[in-house]
């Protein structure tokens, strides 16, 4: 299973990005690739051994990377 | 936000700003969120709170960068009906850390003179020739009750 977000830097820090992708890096690869300045285009593509559980396992890094994004952002408020 | 095979097709309703519709993941709703309105870490707060409820995904609107795209869905697969209250909920909770952010600032000088105060009285207490220690009362281990040295059991006042 394979999907792409386009995702705003000034939302989600690359700082988020990076730590999550390690978080996650045992059910999925992840590629991200620059648009423009604010903008980076993001791949997943979840393993074969684990592509039944490739919705929830998605849907669940989203969660983690904007709950990293957040901590962040209200740290450095 | 970029979805995937993304068509009219593929939306299931939208009513008073929330947009209802299906993708590769699953159902979901999304609101705009106006940044001159609410701050954004009253969205982070809001988002990070409702992480543990439901799914969520922030994107930034194109055509007008000032708002805020935020995508719910449930974390069991519901109705639109749902998703929908999910959406109203997630704009009281806006209002509620925006209203917290406004007393929060309202009250900052009382707070900090709170904990001036308080701290400031330790201070006090930090040079060892103000520091007074008296033992005399503690007691010996062969002493009861009954002895009471302090007559804390004789009745004052009331009663």
């Amino acid at each position: 299973m394979q999907t792409t977000r386009i995702i705003d830097r000034e939302i989600y820090p690359r700082k988020a990005i990076s730590d999550a992708r390690y978080a996650f890096r045992d059910f999925f690869s992840l590629t991200v690739s620059s648009i423009d300045s604010d903008q980076d285009k993001m791949t997943i593509t979840v393993k074969p051994e684990h592509e039944q559980q490739g919705k929830e396992i998605v849907l669940e890094f989203l969660n983690y990377l904007l709950d990293r994004s957040a901590e962040i952002h209200l740290e450095a408020e | 936000m970029e979805k995937e095979a993304s068509s009219p097709e593929d939306v299931v309703d939208e009513q008073a700003g929330v947009h209802i519709e299906n993708d590769l993941l699953g159902s979901a709703a999304s609101i705009l969120v106006d940044t001159s309105v609410y701050a954004e870490t009253d969205v982070f707060k809001a988002a990070y709170w409702y992480t543990d409820r439901y799914y969520l995904f922030l994107s930034r609107n194109l055509k007008e960068a000032k708002y805020i795209r935020i995508e719910i869905r449930q974390k069991k697969e519901s109705d639109s009906c749902h998703l929908d209250a999910a959406c109203r909920e997630f704009c009281n909770a806006l209002i509620d850390y925006r209203v917290r952010r406004i007393i929060l600032s309202e009250t900052r000088d009382i707070r900090d003179a709170l904990l001036r105060k308080a701290f400031g009285e330790g201070r006090n207490h930090l040079d060892p020739e103000k520091l007074g220690l008296d033992e005399s009362h503690i007691p010996d281990p062969e002493q009861n009750f009954l002895e009471d040295k302090l007559n804390i059991g004789h009745p004052t006042g009331a009663g």
